[in-house]
């Protein structure tokens, strides 16, 4: 102990992993967790038995009627008569989602990709700009391009429709809301990695080496912002994705992202069906996520850090 | 091919009115090292700056050879630089980071890798070719930025403060060697540091630099020995400065140096070939600690008290206070015995006296 008398036990120099004992304090917060994470997860349960269920349950909207009853009566979809054939699990209702919603799954896909291109341009070009150059209004600039987020999705897609409403009928009008949602995202990544570490005396390293423009992008520009661009396009994807607020008002019927059809399903359709279009969403999203962490390794744990 | 550099009135005034250069002028002879060297703020690394194409001049001129370059880009001017960050790409190896130079001016591959290689071996780096550099030590690190400097043979090689940023073995370890692969490539260098050790050993000229002026340009020795100004005098090492009258009458064989703790006489004829210009008034003389000796005969120069003595190993310094007050330091023999308050006699060494200007 250090109380300074002589003959006093010297402190360890190695640390040894302490074994608590377990504790009351242990068991309380271990009950907690289960609790919250019981609470969050039963509501994905409850959804993925919902979409193979045959009962006729949770509501009006199972048994026969709503917008939806009539394609399912003529598809010969319906609670009870699934119950015949198939007995007490069907996959029925997901047959019917993909049947009537699968081409949403295409376009939200089509419309994350866009936007994780899109972005990516915008950002690194953008970024670069941002940061190495000082012009008056810069900083007003940066505000700007993050004022989307704060203002409700409902607001972004009338602006939106208001200013380009010729391309009403085009997908397009969707990619534009979910730029503007997306790109604050990619753009803080890449602006936030090129201020951390002295990249632009790489860039005067490898220009005093004779390397121009094109040669400095290809080499130092983007192989060094690899790990910001990844978990910019981690942010890009899972909002593009899941991006309701503004897609609710610039989809059409022909236009549907994955997000405005459940709402369909959960508006028109019984129980089972939303249930199986929730199910279909999650199957979609979190394989991909998966993929792209497996990819980028060691960058998803900043993932958590930055959304 | 090895370029002479011209530098012509080169002005960089600031914006917010900072004068970094006022006005230099300077050539920095081919295919030798020119130092540049001068406390922070002197407008060294400016010059340098300008001069790879990462600055641009408020107004002056950069020759290469006579060909203008003072509005071509850094990668058009076929210079390598060194930084003392050293700079090296984190996303490539080493072999790739000193394949660069030769990459960007599509070299072939297999070119790329012979050259490298031997580039390499030069610099005493070979076995790391295919290590990340943030597994280097920051002397590998340095070496490996000066191999990809030189291997593409440029024509001028710029050097910022390489070895500030290395603990002082190393650097003394790293100079000697950047001296030595300097004079094996021969090519034209241009070398910045706040050091002037470094400065002396490594450059064949010697430009010492002050708020933006040039304060004289020279040998090492000359700097050294024959200093411009007072500034010049202190920067390059110890020097004790007194106030000196010359009297070039009152002697019949030589000139009289009066100063306050005594009164030489210089054989004219010394005088007339060393210092022409010396003429009849008020000077600052100059003597360096190493040139003053314990008197051992019957010439005495001047007397000093002893205050302090520090040992340093090879010799003593030897602080103290002349008659009238004046604090002189000097050094002498590492064996010589001396103490606190004794009051010694010292004779200088007339063949390094040297005159400065009074300011």
């Amino acid at each position: 102990m250090n109380d300074g008398t002589a003959g006093s036990t010297p402190m360890p120099v190695i640390a040894t992993k302490s074994r608590r004992p377990f504790s009351a304090w242990t068991a309380y917060s271990a009950a907690v967790s289960l609790i919250l994470i019981f609470a969050v997860v039963t509501p994905v349960l409850i959804c993925l038995w919902g979409s193979f269920t045959t009962l006729s349950t949770m509501g009006a909207a199972s048994t026969l009627s709503g917008a939806g009853w009539e394609t399912q009566k003529s598809l010969g979809i319906y609670a009870s008569g699934a119950r015949e054939t198939t007995g007490p699990f069907t996959l029925l209702w997901y047959a019917y989602v993909f049947e009537v919603y699968g081409h949403t799954i295409g376009l939200s896909f089509k419309l994350a990709a866009t936007s994780i291109l899109v972005t990516i341009v915008l950002g690194v070009f953008g970024g670069y700009g941002l940061v190495r150059y000082d012009f008056p209004g810069k900083a007003l600039l940066e505000e700007i391009i993050s004022i989307p987020l704060s203002l409700p999705g409902i607001s972004i897609a009338v602006a939106l429709l208001g200013t380009y409403g010729i391309i009403r009928d085009s997908w397009t009008i969707i990619l534009f809301g979910h730029l503007l949602y997306t790109l604050p995202f990619m753009l803080q990544s890449v602006t936030s990695t090129l201020r951390s570490y002295n990249f632009f005396e790489l860039e005067r390293a490898a220009a005093s080496l004779g390397a121009n423009w094109f040669q400095r992008l290809r080499y130092i520009l983007l192989p060094n912002l690899r790990h910001a661009i990844i978990i910019g396009s981690l942010l890009v994807f899972t909002i593009s994705l899941g991006e309701f607020n503004a897609s609710f008002l610039l989809t059409t019927p022909i236009n549907l992202t994955l997000p405005a059809s459940l709402y369909d399903t959960y508006t028109n359709d019984s129980f089972q069906v939303s249930s199986a279009a929730t199910s279909v969403f999650m199957l979609v999203v979190i394989p991909v996520l998966m993929a792209i962490q497996f990819m980028g390794g060691k960058e998803m744990k900043e993932v958590g850090q930055a959304a | 091919m090895s370029y002479e550099i011209r530098i012509k009135n080169l002005r960089k005034v600031y914006p917010d009115g900072t004068v970094a250069l006022a006005g230099v002028d300077l050539v920095c002879p081919r295919s030798k090292t020119t130092s540049l060297v001068g406390p922070s703020g002197s407008g060294k690394s400016t010059i340098l700056k300008i001069v790879a194409g990462l600055l641009d001049a408020s107004s002056g001129q950069v020759l290469f050879e006579g060909r203008d370059v003072t509005y071509l880009p850094p990668e058009k001017r076929n210079i390598g630089m060194v930084f003392q960050s050293y700079a090296l790409f984190p996303n490539m190896t080493v072999r790739e980071n000193v394949e660069f130079g030769m990459l960007v001016r599509r070299v072939s591959a297999a070119e790329r890798r012979r050259r490298a290689e031997e580039a390499l071996e030069t610099a005493q780096i070979a076995p790391l070719a295919n290590r990340r550099i943030h597994q280097l030590s920051g002397g590998q690190q340095q070496r490996v930025a000066l191999a990809r400097a030189v291997v593409f043979q440029p024509d001028i090689l710029l050097l910022d403060e390489p070895l500030s940023a290395l603990d002082a073995k190393i650097r003394v370890e790293l100079r000697n060697e950047l001296a030595r692969l300097l004079r094996q490539f021969g090519i034209t260098a241009v070398y910045v540091t706040h050091d002037q050790q470094e400065a002396m050993s490594l450059g064949d000229q010697v430009v010492v630099l002050d708020k933006g002026e040039i304060m004289q340009i020279g040998a090492p020795y000359e700097i050294y020995s024959r200093p411009a100004n007072d500034f010049v005098a202190r920067f390059v090492g110890s020097a004790n400065l007194f106030e000196a009258h010359i009297d070039v009458s009152g002697h019949a064989d030589g000139v009289v140096v009066r100063t306050r703790f005594g009164e030489v006489v210089l054989e004219r004829r010394v005088v007339d070939a060393r210092w022409p210009d010396l003429a009849h008034g008020g000077v600052n003389l100059m003597c360096r600690p190493e040139d003053v000796r314990l008197a051992d005969g019957d010439e005495v120069h001047a007397r000093m008290r002893v205050v302090e003595r520090i040992f340093l190993g090879d010799r003593i310094r030897v602080i103290g206070e002349t008659e009238p007050g004046d604090r002189i330091v000097i050094e002498i023999d590492n064996a010589a015995t001396v103490a606190d308050g004794e009051v010694i006699s010292i004779v200088f060494d007339m063949e390094k006296l040297h005159f400065l200007p009074r300011q």
